[in-house]
């Protein structure tokens, strides 16, 4: 993959691959800070990031022992309610959200026997609307990030057969923009981050050719500004999370040379703190465990030789994963 | 941090604005008192919910949202809020719109290009009904919005769900409006130059403008006007003399966006006249080409 060459300039950092895995596994034994406490309501998807970091980067074993292998697992087992969603974290009401990242977590590590599949198929059901979308939640909040949560979920335990796909692709594309991009509902601000949504809802959907592939790569591409990140939105800073959001859906299209993807693996590498690990929203910023995955993630989909393992674009877990279950990968495209 | 209770849901809302479970609790506590104002059977129940409970609750959402503008979680609470309200019966006055409105301007003033704020206000006043004057109040209001956002791109995305709102109700209206929206966005370019935001939105009135009228796809003088534009604003030596320091920030950007508008506003005219295009990048550091298939 030609990608692979531009990580070989001697101008380009090096990725600390130990000290990420380090930051990961210090991430998930941190229980007595205040952060930690504050983030509760998010915790399986905190969980999710942090290992499938560092399954890319292929230390899944050697980072989580079988004992914290099952202690992560008996987490995310009692962030279970008794309608089949999952919370964020332990007493948390359930969410679309949570429950895509529980089964992501089961996903990577290969124990999907611990879900109860018509349970958590009966939840995500029930999320969707007449109009095709989908709540988060009862309390009603409608977003096309939870289409998305729903289908992935849904495809990953092989029951889209559940829900109204050819409605809930057509909701996407009533969220469509004049610039191609995508909003969270119908006439919403066009935001790279919904755009993976929307993209990854309709490829799993089947229903790529509602996406206008020339004008929203187009829009996609220039969210790349002079220092070589990517923002979500025009005149916004660039994101090392965007390396993720715009990049994934650029390589459903086909489209991922429509950036300098050397500038951009330099921008994600200069966000990394290499002394304690981590990589952060900027350079010289707080490291956080979600900027850490998408960093890594945004280097996969460019080749970057010490990611062992390829990303899928659209369901954002390892190659390997998918093909262990059985699914079907996304092609990228015609590019 | 279980949020439990009421109480214990505030105090963790008071540390994370975006905490979405402990909303969740709030909502539980709003919805139960909501069942006894009701069950009471007394007459006007829903109504006073909404000015004992209600306004309470979203002066306590205004308050954390003074800390946390952007939490996506808190603009949903209020939404539930108001659609609960209203799925009760009971009718929003104008009071309540400005002051959403209010607590939407607030937020913005904190922090820049709010997604979830814009997208907060456009839909009060989608909710606000179909009154095509309360819109063309809001439409007029969105000018100078605009004016103080140039690269708020938030501001300027906002101005269009407007214009769509407005259209929806006076549809006959609009080749007058997106005259008009490209003349102003002209006007803002010439006096802000180097702004993104201004050039999307003009990509948007003329895509617009377009989609709603195909024969502008052939109407030399609508074609020729935006072209003499991008030809002005690529012209940076005039601009340069009058001010030289603008010259050595903006001016390479203000001549990279002239251009993609150039080619952008091509490729949505070949469209429109049915011509069967396709948009390719010869190299990540160069422009766009449109070319004919």
């Amino acid at each position: 993959m030609s990608a692979a060459k531009e990580f070989e300039l001697p101008s380009m950092p090096t990725l600390c691959v130990d000290e990420h895995c380090a930051f990961v596994a210090r991430a998930s034994e941190s229980a007595d800070t205040l952060e930690h406490a504050l983030t509760e309501h998010l915790r399986l998807s905190g969980i999710y990031w942090g290992v499938c970091a560092v399954y890319t980067l292929g230390r899944l074993d050697r980072t989580f022992d079988r004992a914290k292998k099952e202690e992560i697992l008996s987490y995310v087992d009692s962030c279970r309610n008794e309608n089949g969603s999952y919370g964020g974290g332990v007493g948390h009401d359930g969410h679309v959200l949570y429950t895509l990242s529980a089964v992501q977590i089961y996903a990577l590590f290969d124990e999907l026997s611990r879900i109860d599949v018509e349970a958590v198929v009966g939840f995500l059901s029930s999320m969707q609307l007449s109009n095709g979308s989908f709540q988060g939640d009862h309390w009603g909040e409608i977003d096309t990030r939870f289409t998305y949560c729903a289908l992935s979920a849904l495809r990953l335990l092989g029951r889209l057969d559940a829900v109204d796909v050819d409605k809930a692709c057509a909701y996407i594309n009533s969220c469509k923009n004049f610039d191609g991009g995508f909003g969270a509902e119908p006439g919403g601000e066009s935001h790279a981050g919904q755009v993976f949504t929307c993209v990854g809802a309709l490829a799993i959907g089947g229903r790529l050719d509602y996406v206008d592939g020339d004008l929203l790569g187009w829009w996609l591409a220039e969210r790349q500004v002079k220092v070589g990140g990517l923002n979500g939105r025009p005149e916004k800073l660039p994101d090392v999370c965007y390396s993720w959001w715009v990049l994934s859906s650029l390589s459903v299209l086909g489209k991922t040379h429509w950036i300098d993807r050397a500038a951009l693996a330099r921008f994600i590498l200069k966000c990394q703190d290499e002394k304690s690990g981590g990589i952060s929203d900027r350079p010289d910023d707080e490291p956080d465990v979600y900027h850490t995955f998408f960093g890594i993630a945004g280097l996969a989909l460019m080749g970057h030789p010490a990611v062992v393992e390829p990303i899928d674009p659209v369901f954002a877990l390892p190659k390997s994963v998918l093909r262990r279950m059985g699914i079907e990968l996304s092609g990228t495209g015609k590019g | 941090m279980r949020a439990d209770d009421e109480a214990t849901a505030k105090a963790a809302l008071c540390a994370n604005g975006d905490h979405a479970s402990a909303w969740s609790v709030r909502r539980r506590y709003c919805e139960g008192r909501g069942r006894l104002y009701v069950d009471a059977r007394a007459r006007g129940g829903e109504e006073k919910w909404f000015e004992e409970v209600v306004r309470p609750e979203l002066a306590f959402v205004r308050f954390v949202q003074s800390r946390f503008p952007k939490a996506p979680s808190a603009w949903a609470h209020r939404r539930w809020l108001l659609a609960r309200t209203m799925r009760f019966g009971v009718e929003l006055g104008e009071d309540v719109y400005n002051c959403e409105i209010q607590a939407c301007d607030a937020a913005i003033a904190r922090k820049k290009s709010n997604y979830a704020a814009w997208s907060h206000r456009a839909w009060i006043i989608q909710i606000m009904g179909a009154d095509s004057c309360a819109v063309q109040t809001a439409l007029r209001a969105s000018e100078s919005l605009a004016r103080r956002g140039v690269s708020d791109h938030g501001a300027l995305h906002y101005r269009s769900r407007i214009i769509e709102r407005y259209l929806e109700l006076r549809p006959s209206d609009a080749s007058k409006v997106f005259t008009r929206e490209l003349e102003f966005v002209r006007e803002l370019i010439d006096a802000f130059p180097g702004h993104e935001t201004l050039w999307m939105h003009y990509r948007y009135a003329f895509a617009e403008a377009v989609k709603r009228n195909k024969l502008l796809a052939s109407d030399a003088d609508f074609l020729a006007t935006t072209k003499r534009f991008c030809e002005k604003r690529r012209d940076i030596t005039e601009a340069s003399r009058v001010d030289p320091s603008w010259a050595e920030h903006a001016a390479a950007s203000e001549y990279r966006l002239a251009n993609a508008l150039d080619v952008w506003t091509t490729l949505v005219v070949k469209r429109a006249q049915g011509r069967r295009v396709h948009v390719s990048r010869e190299s990540p550091n160069e422009g766009f080409t449109v070319d004919s298939d």
